[in-house]
């Protein structure tokens, strides 16, 4: 590059006749900038952007901008003729001779290189308009050109001239952004292809080079005992380390994974692993690059930002997979520096706080990332060495984690033992795959299980209450985010760990319940309440709360939807020891009872008790302790989180434990059985203990609604599963607790408890004889029947209470329906019919009070939701009846103009809204689904369908759904998921509504396709067309509104298609609609084509989109609904959108 | 004559149709009710420095771990706008304000005074037209001549005040 001067400049000199140059102008550029750069006011400024502005659209500006570069000292003229060069190649390159600009660029690249005191922003911006320019040229220039570029790039990197060096990096870093097509990159006004074809190019030929020259400069740095700390040194590391991320997160071009490729051109939104071809296998293998950039790291490990990047390129590093490996040793190979450089990292005593992510998400992804079945190729030693190390780390970062939450809310250290505690997971996990697992996982749990407990437990045994003085302990208790949520994650892992080692754990966890349980109950016995028994009172309760988390997520999982089981590890521990004799059934079974007695409870534990009932009985033990607390009037010494904890544990062991189902396991512990199982006396005496529990704590803690709610969910546990219903029924307090619903202290329960709990006494009511249901049902039920009643009867007059009442019976009206279930049925409907039309008037009445309103609401909405589909078919018809008289009743009180949407309102201010169309939605479902009986064969069509109730809704609803109430997004979400029902159950009714109407949905759908609602609402949409669409195929409708609506659909799918941006996710559900719609429009879709080639300005590319279109629907295959049409069309589509896109996007 | 007939016909209609549990605040009647603090929700009425007050915000919090709550009420005076906040254990009994909302026909707007029929059918000119966009809308529909919509008012502790229109319906 040498030999360049400023005579290049003289690039075009006939160009400039005709075109006069301002004599001034460098002296009115340098004004300009200067009072860009000095804060102007709003005149000024606009004049000198404009002036600028116009100086970027020059035509044929190179000699002009190259002599003021030379000219001017003020770096800002020069950046921004820098950019005017930029803008002009790209619009005028198929002007310029290659020689011209051969010699623009090495113009550009010997002017950055001559003055290195150029401001970083300019030095930035000329290197980027290199890059443009070597990209703009790849496809018309020989490769032999990029690598002269390239090569000379190399040298300046090798050069001893700092600057120079920073200059090549800089340019390096600069193509590969141009280069990598991740959405990063310079806007061309070129095709989608182009971009494409170039990225293809670069990735086969150069990368290649770039990886070696960054390689070779990083082995050089790592090579060096110390960095200088100057900043020009950090300023090289830091640019090679970014350098190494752009590589490292490159996405191969592989012709194997299309969709991905689709969504190429959109901002990458997660790095995707690393996965070169096998062609690097040697350089990333080999060649030590995983140790040169550990080495590079220890360099700059006291440099946070540096050291962030340097971890996220060995983050990114171990991500590396694909053909690179050809097997498992060289898998292996690649692992082990990896270990040895993670070891050596951790050397240190301590690590910084912006490293323990970083640190801790390595040590996880490489054993995560790493196929456990191979694991068994990395030598023993080096893994021990690995997991004893990390087993310092999770200790050390438990400790820490909870010794910096005085002073920081979000702690890195949390985030980081969360990491290392799902590294123990997976390993394992793994034990099948690679059996040393289970040994190793062994040897290293106890120490982590003892820390973390440690480090949740004050003075005594643990470490938590030395951080600070005790006024530490007076943290704020917000509603926002309890322990068990905050720490959700954490302590599933941990509860997972305990498990590795149960033996281990439960002494633990029984130990430490066990000493606090008689701390407390000694400190209870001599209650003072001085503020200093409270401190300690305050410091045991934090103890037992942490003791009582652990222990709940040590024994059993949360389970939703599927059977609870007790982890597999617990049953074969208590197998285990029963089958050596450790335990015994009697012993386990006194235990047991012993701890439901409060008066035996001093019994001494004994030694051949089952390990996990031990565990049990302790918690047993300390909640009947809390219980005589209450009856003695200790409650204001108690703590309501405690006692939340302790349902909360007991709900979690009920489910799998309580009454436990023994055909769900090969093999049961017989201890456990005779505990906790069926028919037990044990499991009995546990379950009455348990109503007796929520008993008090509905009368001592009422005003605690996260108590009182932790307690009927436990209720629910209960009562929801039959076993154990059948035990909760032989309990007295049952009966008080159905009765006396509208007595103290049930009334002063919350809104939400109380619904709770009417729902889990009636459920009780399943496991009763026929004989004594009824009569309990109709004791549980009489006292809501003639509130209701009485309500009704009154109706216009009354008292303010009356609202207060009204909205108490509704809440309890709605626990009434969400206690519908299969086994009560009739007997629910029979009680909440008659309930539901006394709710139509209270409506009517209450129309003014929007919180009534949405009582009533629900109380329908959970009616059809749970019942419905079980109703025969009279009671369906009654149950439809009174849904249209509810929503006549709505629609006449709130006409049609309420939903005027103000700046401040809220989702849950249109709750109304949103409980009607979810009613809707779930009245389609009874064509879907219905177990219910048909009274009379003979019948024939009953007088009112779903449809008729639907469509009376919709009706109503439709008109309401404006742009403004689509903005929230459940409100839209539900809403389009109503149309998209209601066309797919009832295709043939939508086109007849009334063309208002049905006009309305039609813009509605517009509206979700091109608006911003996201992926879901956009499916809905689609679906809904399509299955208009076929519709009107299948009928061969060629005139109703629907056909003709459907017409407008094709070009607006289409330009979803192959103009607008493309999630790659809809890609399917597009396809379907779109050939639905063209087989309803094929005159459209032809027409649509025509136009689309037509409006092509370059022949070539109208030819190429011609013949795309031509593959996509050949002439020959008939566009029908045949499946087998449908699915070849599907296939072509993908390649349709490929081939239309690369030459219609343009970037 | 004919004309108060009208009205008194109307009103009847009205009262039927938008019948209300409580129509007047009877002499020695208490005003407020009783109500546990945590039972109150969003959205309810409370007595906050002895106003009636809407909830804005409620929450929960301990000043301890395991503290009892306490509930941090923050509230709107339904009347003047002006926000309250109050903490209070969450055992306090409240008062609670007997709120009512009702409707009013339209008669016209002359000086600043909205002019409504009253219960009885008479005319009431004792409010003033609500200021800001409610205000607006009401004389821009009285000025085009359109007095064929409601007011909808809240009445608490012996105050009423104006908070939005509605429409007749006709069904």
């Amino acid at each position: 590059m040498a030999g360049l001067s400023s005579a290049a400049v003289q690039l075009q000199p006939t160009q400039l006749d005709g075109q006069s140059v301002d004599p001034n102008l460098l002296q009115k550029l340098e004004e300009a900038s200067n009072t860009i750069l000095a804060s102007p006011s709003a005149d000024q400024r606009h004049a000198a952007e404009q002036f600028l502005l116009d100086f970027r659209k020059t035509k044929t500006p190179y000699t002009i901008c190259c002599c003021l570069m030379e000219q001017t000292r003020n770096d800002y003229v020069i950046f921004q003729c820098a950019c005017t060069l930029k803008e002009a190649i790209l619009r005028e390159w198929t002007q310029q001779s290659p020689q011209n600009i051969h010699t623009l660029k090495d113009f550009l690249m010997q002017f950055v290189l001559n003055r290195p005191s150029l401001a970083v922003y300019v030095r930035e911006e000329i290197v980027l308009t290199v890059a443009v320019i070597v990209k703009r040229g790849t496809l018309g220039t020989s490769a032999d050109d990029r690598n002269h570029f390239i090569s000379q790039l190399t040298k300046l990197i090798h050069a001893d001239n700092g600057a120079a060096r920073v200059v090549g990096l800089s340019t390096l870093a600069a193509l590969l952004t141009e280069y990598g097509g991740n959405g990063k990159g310079t806007d061309f006004g070129l095709s989608w292809e182009f971009h494409l074809r170039c990225k293809k190019v670069f990735e086969d030929k150069e990368l290649l080079t770039v990886f070696m020259v960054l390689l070779e400069a990083l082995q050089q740095l790592a090579g060096l005992d110390s960095v200088p700390a100057d900043w020009e040194t950090l300023a090289l590391i830091a640019k090679l380390l970014a350098l190494a991320e752009q590589i490292l997160t490159w996405r191969f071009s592989l012709p194997l994974l299309q969709k991905r490729f689709l969504s190429d051109l959109s901002e990458a939104r997660w790095n995707s692993p690393f996965r070169p071809p096998n062609q690097w296998r040697e350089l990333v293998v080999g060649r030590g690059l995983v140790i040169h950039l550990f080495k590079l790291y220890g360099h700059v490990q006291t440099h946070a930002e540096l050291a962030h990047t340097c971890l996220q390129c060995l983050l990114q590093l171990v991500s590396t997979t694909g053909d690179i490996f050809p097997d498992h040793k060289t898998r292996a190979d690649f692992l082990s520096p990896f270990m040895a450089g993670f070891l050596h990292l951790t050397q240190r005593n301590t690590l910084a706080e912006y490293e323990v992510l970083g640190v801790a998400t390595l040590a996880c992804r490489l054993l995560t990332v790493f196929p456990s079945k191979h694991l068994g190729q990395v030598s023993s030693e080096q893994l021990q060495a690995f997991l004893t190390r990390t087993c310092q780390l999770t200790c050390s970062f438990s400790y820490l984690a909870m010794h910096q939450k005085a002073a920081e809310e979000e702690s890195l250290y949390d985030e980081g033992l969360e990491q290392l505690l799902q590294m123990w997971t997976a390993l394992w996990d793994s034990r099948d795959s690679f059996p040393p697992a289970a040994q190793l996982c062994q040897t290293y749990t106890p120490e982590i299980f003892q820390t973390y407990l440690q480090s949740h437990l004050s003075a005594a045994d643990g470490t938590a209450g030395q951080a600070g003085s005790s006024d530490d302990m007076e943290e704020i208790r917000s509603e926002d985010e309890d322990d068990r949520e905050r720490y959700s994650a954490q302590l599933c892992c941990v509860g997972l760990l305990g498990r590795m080692v149960p033996s281990h754990a439960m002494s633990q966890l029984t130990r430490l319940l066990c000493e606090r349980t008689s701390q407390l109950q000694l400190e209870l016995k001599n209650s003072a309440g001085s503020q200093e028994q409270m401190n300690r009172l305050y410091r045991l309760y934090d103890d037992l709360h942490w003791l009582l988390l652990i222990a709940g997520h040590f024994l059993a999982d949360q389970s939703e939807g599927e059977v609870p089981v007790i982890p597999s590890e617990l049953m074969e521990h208590s197998i285990a020891q029963s089958q050596m004799g450790v335990s015994e059934v009697g012993a386990t079974q006194t235990e047991m009872v012993c701890s439901l007695h409060i008066d035996r409870m001093s019994q001494t534990s004994n030694d051949k008790c089952d390990d996990i009932v031990r565990l049990v009985s302790k918690v047993f033990k300390l909640s009947e302790l809390e219980r005589y607390a209450v009856q003695a009037q200790l409650d204001p010494l108690l703590s309501p989180e405690l006692s939340r904890d302790i349902v909360w544990f007991f709900q979690r062991w009920a489910r799998p434990y309580l009454l436990m189902q023994e055909k769900h396991y090969p093999q049961v512990s017989l201890p456990l059985a005779c505990a906790f199982g069926q028919g037990s006396d044990s499991a009995s005496l546990a379950v009455q203990t348990l109503v007796n529990k929520v008993v008090s704590n509905f009368q001592v803690w009422t005003s605690e609604g996260e108590v009182t709610e932790d307690t009927v969910q436990l209720f629910l546990t209960l009562t929801e599963n039959r076993d154990r219903c059948l035990e909760v029924v032989k309990c007295e307090k049952l009966w008080f607790l159905a009765m006396q619903q509208f007595s103290e202290p049930f009334v002063l329960l919350a809104a939400n408890c109380r619904r709770h709990l009417m729902k889990a006494v009636l459920f009780a009511a399943s496991a009763m004889s026929a004989e004594v249901r009824a009569r309990y049902w109709t004791q549980t039920m009489q006292p809501l029947h003639d509130r209701f009643q009485a309500m009704a009867q009154r109706r216009v007059s009354g008292g303010h209470d009356g609202l207060l009442q009204v909205r108490n019976l509704l809440e309890l009206l709605c626990g009434v329906a969400e206690a519908s279930r299969v086994d009560n049925t009739s007997l629910v409907f029979s009680t909440i019919y008659p309930r539901l039309r006394d709710s139509v008037r209270l409506l009517d009445t209450f129309h003014n009070y929007p919180e009534i309103v949405v009582l009533v609401l629900d109380a329908f909405k959970e009616t059809i939701t749970r019942q419905l589909c079980y109703l025969s078919q009279a009671d369906s018809l009654k149950l439809y009846e009174v849904t249209i008289q509810l929503i006549q009743s709505y629609a006449r009180h709130h006409g049609r103009h309420r939903f005027t949407v103000d700046a401040s309102a809220e989702e849950d201010d249109f709750n109304d809204l949103m409980l009607l169309l979810e009613m809707l939605t779930q009245l389609t479902n009874k064509d879907f689904v219905d177990f219910g009986a048909t009274d009379d064969p003979g019948a024939g069509e009953p007088a009112v369908v779903p449809a008729d109730v639907v469509f009376c809704g919709l009706d109503f609803v439709v008109p309401l759904m404006n742009a403004e109430l689509l903005k929230f997004p459940s409100l839209c979400l539900q809403y389009f998921k109503l149309v998209s029902f209601l066309c797919e159950v009832y295709p043939e009714r939508v086109p007849q509504l009334p063309q208002q109407l049905f006009s309305n949905i039609m813009a509605s759908l517009q509206l979700g396709l091109s608006s911003d609602y996201g992926e879901d609402v956009q499916k809905l949409c689609l679906d809904t067309l399509e299955c208009l669409a076929i519709h009107c195929v299948k009928s061969e409708s060629t005139t109703g509104q629907a056909y003709i609506a459907l017409q407008h659909f094709v070009q607006v799918v289409l330009d979803m298609l192959v103009l607008q941006p493309l999630n790659p996710d809809l890609l399917d559900v597009l396809g379907e609609t779109f050939y639905a719609l063209i087989c309803c429009h094929q005159a459209q879709y032809t027409q649509l084509v025509h136009q689309l080639v037509r409006s092509q300005t370059d022949t070539s590319t109208a030819e190429r989109l011609a013949a795309a279109f031509q593959r996509l629907t050949p002439p020959d295959i008939p566009l029908n609904m045949e499946k087998t049409h449908r699915s070849r069309f599907e296939e072509r589509l993908q390649t349709f959108v490929m081939d239309v896109r690369s030459i219609l996007t343009v970037r | 004559m004919a004309d108060a007939l009208y009205l008194i016909l109307t009103l009847t209609l009205l009262r039927s149709t938008y019948g209300e549990f409580e129509s007047t605040n009877e002499a020695g009647a208490k005003c407020t009710y009783p109500m546990q603090a945590s039972r109150l929700r969003q959205n309810d009425h409370v007595m906050l420095k002895g106003r009636p007050c809407k909830i804005v915000e409620i929450g929960s919090v301990a000043e301890e771990k395991h503290g009892h709550s306490k509930v941090t009420i923050v509230g709107v005076d339904i009347f003047t706008g002006q926000k309250y906040e109050e903490v209070v254990p969450s055992t306090h009994i409240c008062d609670a304000p007997h709120v009512s909302r009702k409707v009013y026909p339209v008669m016209g707007v002359s000086d600043g005074v909205l002019e409504t029929m009253d219960d009885e059918g008479r005319l009431r000119r004792d409010w003033k037209l609500p200021e800001g966009d409610l205000g607006k809308e009401i004389q821009t529909r009285v000025d085009r001549g359109d007095v064929n919509f409601l007011v909808t008012a809240l009445s608490a502790c012996g105050e009423e005040k104006v908070v939005g229109t509605k429409e007749y319906n006709y069904y």
